[in-house]
């Protein structure tokens, strides 16, 4: 009798409570029968929460509609992810927001991360209350924060943040876009953000070159900025410091220049010298200052991209090309150096810029996606002389690639092919006769290469495709220390993707 | 001394006794993971059929399958899809209950984000009929929740 109580009584004491049938079920059934499934909605809401957590935002914010034990249930999980399609159903999305706001302002729930996705409004919508929704969902109690409001014209007027609060402690991450370039971060702003680690930013408009710097010292414990498209109002020189940036990516919107800045020697100075990793894409005509070389740079991608020939036409190619030469001197302790695009639109003119290239004394892996390479072959080395410790190389070969003439071959070997270069990967290859002397200039002068690809072009003037890949292939048999794989033309964009350092995507 | 102990309760099969009067035997090991068997060995002893009085002889074998690949360490996701890929709507409500019960926490996640999954983008209609909840709100108070909630409908999935 006691050791059966004792049964009873450990049974009903597990961590997950055991099902309390209501009465007028329990009388009706057997106790041998079968639990009945019908039993699920009588588990504690703990379970059913549980649940819930799995499913979509969508999905649990249905079950409210289920009874009104469920009404609530689904406020209570942590993490939440508001997506509407529908852009004349806004207003009900935000009242949505407020109530869960209001909840946890009044501690009845807990939220740990926040993502809220608005499509673009059909009316515009109220600049003042996105602006105080933003404010409380910066005060929030949450840890990850992701406020997004697509389209490009639909606020009236500017979305102000308050120059003083004090957003909340606990806030680590935060991706913050209004389209429209609408979040205005006016002069005399204040705001400290205590804890927060990631900073997205979006289509935000700095009022001056002071509200740069106030916004940014507000972040005493910053690792990550992203700052896309942004619009720099009549600002001429721009200094983003903050030393405890470990990851920076700014992508500049090259037509959010054009009405303001006539003057052509804007300026952006990047003050961070913890910096690990580097994101630069933008036009070309911004100088880009290092204001303190990074010391231990992992990585750093380089993309300028000219929009408007025209205007710049009047820019000598040799200010893109010091601005070029100008970015990349500060990043001498790189290891990995990606440049993509049209970051030298000439052949950059080496008596006048290349010598005030530093070393990359750390470089190990150098990758050119340029879409036109514009290295001669003399600049090419005089580049490579100063990477003495590469080891893997990708290039493009180009229209301006043999546009030098033979003295190429005078400059000194550059030493890393001799004693680092292991990996080296042409591309764009046509098949023509100065083209293949060069990859024979590789196979002789590369002694400790041990992986060489060569991917042919697939214009209509190659000399070579997959079917005399075969002739190709014995042009070089016999000559250099590894084998080449010659790859199609299809095969190109994959490689590029495949070369881990170098894929990089942009989702914003 | 101790270590023998310890070897031979590794090896050690406990009794489990269904609700429905059915005896199954599992490796001491894969009993570990559920916790209410285990709190019901410490207290009484490997020796003795464990009595369980809420689980039954349709369900259990499912479970112990499932325990005797997660201590070998052999539960990958096919393994997964395999285990409930000829469950109905229904006989993953019973495991799920069971594991719930026996406080077995990995076949609960596991079968927690079946559920979830099975529920995905179904209707309100149906997804009352699965949890067996009766709706208690007034045609006014429901299709007023419901136009409160129209900006996050997307689309429904055929009922099955």
């Amino acid at each position: 009798m006691f050791e059966k109580k004792k049964i009873e009584e450990i049974s009903s004491s597990s961590m997950v409570s055991i099902v309390h049938l209501p009465p007028h079920l329990s009388f009706e059934r057997p106790p041998h029968k079968r639990i009945n499934i019908d039993m699920i909605s009588y588990l504690p809401d703990n379970v059913l929460n549980h649940i819930l957590s799995f499913l979509s935002t969508e999905d649990a914010i249905k079950t409210s509609i289920l009874s009104t034990k469920w009404r609530y249930l689904w406020t209570y999980l942590s993490v939440f992810d508001f997506y509407s399609i529908w852009p004349n159903r806004i207003c009900s999305l935000l009242h949505e927001i407020t109530t869960l706001i209001d909840k946890s302002n009044h501690h009845q729930i807990e939220i740990k991360r926040l993502t809220i996705r608005i499509p673009e409004p059909e009316v515009p919508l109220d600049a003042h209350k996105v602006a105080s929704l933003v404010t409380s969902l910066l005060t929030l109690k949450i840890i990850d924060l992701q406020f997004r409001i697509n389209g490009k014209e639909h606020l009236k007027t500017s979305c102000m943040l308050p120059r003083r609060f004090s957003p909340s402690y606990s806030l680590t991450k935060l991706h913050l876009h209004i389209g429209g370039y609408a979040l205005h971060i006016p002069n005399g702003i204040h705001i400290q953000f205590p804890s927060l680690k990631t900073l997205n930013l979006s289509y935000a408009t700095f009022e001056n070159e002071e509200s740069v710097e106030q916004f940014f010292s507000g972040f005493p414990v910053l690792e990550e900025l992203t700052l896309y498209h942004c619009y720099w109002l009549f600002m001429d020189h721009i200094t983003i410091a903050i030393s405890t940036l470990r990851m920076l990516t700014i992508h500049v919107d090259p037509y959010s220049l054009n009405d303001c800045n006539d003057n052509e020697e804007m300026s952006l100075k990047i003050d961070c010298v913890n910096l690990l990793s580097l994101t630069c894409i933008s036009d070309p005509t911004i100088q880009f200052v290092i204001v303190k070389p990074p010391t231990s740079l992992l990585d750093a991608y380089i993309a300028f991209s000219l929009h408007s020939t025209e205007q710049y036409m009047e820019y000598a190619a040799e200010y893109v090309s010091r601005c070029a030469v100008g970015l990349l001197s500060g990043l001498a302790s790189v290891k990995s150096l990606t440049l993509s695009e049209g970051t030298f639109i000439e052949p950059p003119d080496i008596d006048d810029h290349f010598h005030l290239l530093p070393k990359f004394h750390n470089l190990t892996h150098l990758c050119l996606h340029l879409e036109t390479n514009f290295f001669t072959r003399k600049s090419f080395m005089q580049f490579l002389l100063r990477c003495p410790k590469l080891e893997v190389l990708a290039f493009p070969l180009g229209y301006y690639t043999f546009k030098d003439n033979d003295d190429w071959a005078l400059i000194p070997l550059p030493c890393c092919f001799k004693s680092s270069l292991k990996k080296l990967h042409i591309t764009n290859f046509d098949g023509f006769a100065c083209e293949i002397q060069f990859v024979e200039f590789f196979l002789e002068n590369a002694t400790v290469l041990e992986e060489f690809q060569i991917s042919l072009s697939c214009s209509r003037r190659s000399k070579y495709n997959s079917k005399n890949l075969a002739d190709l292939k014995n042009r070089f048999v016999g000559m250099g220390s590894c084998d080449i794989q010659f790859r199609s033309s299809e095969y190109e964009i994959k490689t590029y993707l495949s070369c881990e350092k170098c894929c990089f995507t942009y989702v914003f | 001394m101790a270590q023998e102990a310890s070897s031979s309760t590794s090896s050690k099969t406990i009794s489990l006794k269904t609700g429905d009067g059915e005896i199954f035997e599992i490796e001491a090991s894969a009993a570990k993971q559920m916790k209410t068997v285990q709190r019901l060995i410490d207290d009484l002893g490997d020796d003795i059929t464990i009595p369980l009085h809420n689980v039954f002889s349709k369900e259990l074998p499912k479970i112990i399958e499932y325990y005797k690949k997660d201590i070998t360490g052999e539960i990958t996701k096919d393994f997964e899809a395999e285990f409930v890929k000829d469950l109905n709507d229904d006989e993953v409500k019973v495991l799920f209950l069971a594991a719930n019960y026996l406080d077995a926490n990995k076949l609960f996640e596991f079968l927690s984000q079946n559920i979830a999954d099975r529920l995905e983008s179904k209707s309100v209609e149906y997804v009352r009929k699965y949890f067996g909840v009766e709706n208690d709100f007034t045609p006014e108070e429901e299709s007023k929740l419901r136009e409160e909630r129209a900006w996050s409908f997307r689309g429904i999935k055929e009922d099955e």
